[in-house]
């Protein structure tokens, strides 16, 4: 089979006998020229469409041996040179430092990317930090997607389990110590974030639990194991952190840790853009926590031209004099391939002031810079913003659900919490943005509600950052404080979450 | 004087305090319930749903005129009943075991409702038991399923395998949500399904064959 891939690069291919019969994507996966299969291969997403004959089909529903020549677009090839965010900050704390001997690795096991840390423990240096993606995705981008699959196996998976341990942290380890040109055999021991399904995943445990209301997690508590167990070569002990509920991880305890909240002064906000949408709150009596749902949209997923900030990715732009000046994530080294979750913002704001797009998320069909142009099959209002990218009224649809998931978790805690948002004395912003994130823009869209911008802090991968303080010190066990003193909140059982929900669409201020 | 048309002008453009105000207004100035309904209130959702289908409003407009919508009918509803009005078809519908997202299956709900059908709201976590129950209870011409987890689409499945199995062979099954598809729906036996609240009532119709 002759293959084309983004690049423009060709491959010629041979489809052995036994392999005719296997889904295109499977079999492109396994020639490393691997897809978008964010459904699992369910052929429920448009993830893994591929050129052939003029029209465009889904690998996953195609059998590998019916084609001679394959074109791959550019929004279905799985790129993995995908970056995840490694950066973050440790804020002011009261943990005694344990300083010994030995090499420590922090993770942070994301959905999407995962982080990770490596740290001198005698002199509490970092050594090394780096992400990667995580290779579960080839078995959809979602966690349910992944979930299905396990409970497909009767519950656990071990194909799951040695994604995200042989295919994507041993590489990442790797990477680490060769940047700290350090042997893998010294580490000495290990603590993971993460959100609780990629943490059962991660130590074989069961995802059946997480598949259907009432979720029943294997685990939730603090957890030690032996990286050898897990699947790696060298052997240390490897410690979860605690979470406060099935859907609300580690991940947001130990990044709580390393933001500050809990010695800052209530009432106090720590919201985590990921693909759950955590956000804790900490009031006069305790902490309120809950997960959105807001989907993977901030971090590209979902969007015609959207991507992980990375190399050749938009990270933000302006518009000035009716251009888009855009800013990159890397150097740019060839084509830019996509926009960034914190660049469309910046495009949503910016459009919002010059009045391309309305607070309901129409583009202004009388603007100059709005064109109809055919997008999968449908036309659709978009605005190009340089080279092949655009964004479409569709993708403002996504974003402006996924904003309005976030801030109505935020506005539900809030009302619980009897506490408006203008008494907010600090706001966290953590996740996938990174550093990117423009604090203005997102509160003129509405993200987040207005509050004053000292009062707001970017914090980029606070749960790396939180793995990282535990490994050095004995903040551990504030982790677990944490835990039993944090209410988590469903949001489904808070009639007012609905309104908020509905509230928080328009692309407006919320005060 | 505010008119009936204000009425429906205020649904569709979806300001819900001024429903608020108009729905009594009106109703203290001797029109009937029933022509409040038929006349701005199904007439407006009509508008919205045709706008929706034509790409000219998206889901953000719709949900905050379906809020309007909801709270013009919560004042309605009982008294139409008082004045035993029943629609002539009844649905049915919920969400499917497991699962708990409601908003989606709210719009859906206000949008048959505003087709003028009695809408029965089973709620969400809803096993098949309780459908059927419910189905011999009200006997309803249609039950919309929904489902929007991944994980929750083998409850649809069943659910649906249930209803038939208990011997409610007539009755249309609709589903909905967003990982379902046409082919699934064809997959596990139901009658109809659409990809939004908008087609969801000519889904309806179609199923009724009205
Ligand atoms: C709001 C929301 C929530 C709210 C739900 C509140 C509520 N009362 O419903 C909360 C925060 C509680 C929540 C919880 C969870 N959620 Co949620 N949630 C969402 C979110 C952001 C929006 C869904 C929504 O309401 N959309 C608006 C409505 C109008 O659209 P809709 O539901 O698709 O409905 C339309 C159509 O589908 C159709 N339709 C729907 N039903 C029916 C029925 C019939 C008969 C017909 C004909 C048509 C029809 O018509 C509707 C109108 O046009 C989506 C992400 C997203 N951006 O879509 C995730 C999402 C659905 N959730 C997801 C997940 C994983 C969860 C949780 C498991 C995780 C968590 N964070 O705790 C829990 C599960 C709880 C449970 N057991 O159900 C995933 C599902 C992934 C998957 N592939 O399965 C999504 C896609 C986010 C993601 N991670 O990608 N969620």
């Amino acid at each position: 089979m002759e293959i084309f891939t983004p690049d423009g690069r060709r491959h010629q291919r041979e489809v052995p006998p036994a392999a005719v019969r296997l889904p295109l994507s499977s079999w492109l996966e396994g020639e490393h020229l691997p897809l978008n299969t964010r459904c699992g291969e369910r052929g429920l997403c448009r993830g893994c469409l591929v050129r052939v004959d003029g029209r465009m089909l889904r690998a996953c529903q195609a059998e590998a041996g019916a084609f001679e020549t394959v074109s791959i677009p550019d929004a279905s090839f799985r790129d993995n040179r995908l970056n995840g965010v490694s950066s973050f900050e440790i804020g002011t704390h009261r943990y005694a430092l344990r300083t010994r001997p030995g090499i420590g690795l922090a993770l942070d096991i994301g959905t999407t990317t995962v982080a990770g840390a490596l740290w001198n423990l005698a002199d509490g240096t970092c050594l090394a930090h780096a992400s990667a993606a995580n290779e579960q995705r080839r078995f959809g981008d979602n966690v349910l997607s992944r979930i299905d699959h396990a409970v497909g196996l009767g519950g656990a998976s071990p194909a799951l389990q040695s994604a995200l341990v042989k295919d994507t942290l041993e590489p990442l380890i790797h990477t680490l110590c060769a940047a700290a040109s350090i042997d893998p055999a010294r580490i000495t021991e290990a603590v993971a974030a993460g959100n609780t399904v990629m943490l059962h995943g991660f130590a074989g445990a069961r995802l059946s639990g997480f598949a259907a209301y009432p979720f029943r997690p294997e685990f939730l508590g603090r957890r030690t194991l032996r990286s050898r167990d897990l699947g790696f070569t060298p052997d240390f002990p490897v410690f979860l952190g605690a979470s406060p509920g099935p859907f609300v991880g580690a991940d947001i305890t130990l990044g709580a840790l390393a933001s500050g909240i809990l010695e800052e002064d209530a009432p106090a906000l720590l919201v985590d853009f990921g693909t759950n949408g955590e956000i804790l709150l900490k009031t006069g009596d305790g902490y309120l926590a809950t997960a959105t749902a807001a989907g993977p949209a901030f971090e590209g997923g979902r969007l015609n031209c959207g991507a992980i900030a990375g190399k050749g990715v938009i990270s933000s732009m302006a518009l000035r004099g009716g251009e888009w000046k855009v800013t990159l994530a890397g150097e740019l080294s060839g084509r830019i391939t996509g926009i960034s979750g914190a660049a469309y913002v910046d495009f949503i704001a910016e459009a919002l002031r010059a009045g391309i797009l309305n607070r309901m998320g129409r583009f202004d069909t009388d603007h100059p810079a709005v064109e109809r142009a055919e997008v999968d099959g449908e036309m659709q209002r978009c605005v190009k913003v340089c080279g092949p990218l655009f964004v479409s009224e569709a993708d403002v649809a996504e974003l402006i659900q996924a904003k309005a998931a976030i801030a109505a978790g935020v506005m539900t805690l809030l009302e619980l919490a009897e506490t408006r948002p203008g008494e907010l004395r600090t706001v966290y912003i953590a996740g996938g943005f990174g550093y990117h994130l423009n604090c203005a823009h997102a509160m003129a869209v509405g993200m987040l509600p207005d509050v004053p911008a000292e009062r707001l802090h970017v914090i980029g991968n606070a749960s790396l950052g939180g793995a990282s303080l535990v490994l050095q010190s004995d903040a551990g066990s504030a982790a677990d404080t944490l835990c039993g003193n944090c209410r988590v909140v469903e949001l489904n059982q808070i009639d007012c979450f609905e309104d908020h929900f509905i509230d928080c669409m328009p692309l407006e201020r919320i005060s | 004087m505010s008119t009936i048309e204000d009425l429906k002008t205020a649904v569709i453009n979806g300001r819900r305090k001024d429903v608020k105000t108009l729905v009594p207004e009106l109703l203290e100035s001797g029109i009937e319930p029933s022509a409040l309904l038929s006349q701005a209130l199904i007439p407006a959702m009509g508008v919205v749903g045709e706008r929706f289908k034509n790409n000219e409003i998206f889901v953000p407009e719709m949900l905050v005129s379906a809020r309007a919508m909801k709270e013009a009918m919560n004042v309605l509803e009982p008294k139409l009943l008082e004045a035993g009005i029943r629609p002539e078809h009844t649905a049915l519908i919920g969400t499917v075991e497991g699962d708990l997202h409601d908003i989606g299956k709210n719009l859906v709900a206000t949008m048959w409702k505003g087709a003028g059908f009695d809408v029965i709201d089973l709620g969400v976590n809803v096993p098949a038991a309780r459908f059927i129950e419910a189905i011999e209870e009200h006997k309803p011409h249609i039950v919309g399923l929904s489902a929007l987890l991944t994980t929750t689409m083998p409850a649809m499945r069943d659910t649906v395998a249930a209803i038939r199995e208990a011997g409610h062979t007539s009755v249309k099954l609709l589903v909905g949500g967003a990982p379902i598809t046409q082919s699934y729906a064809n997959e596990i036996g139901a009658d109809g399904y659409s990809r939004d609240a908008a087609s969801a009532v000519d889904a309806a119709k179609e199923a009724l064959g009205v």
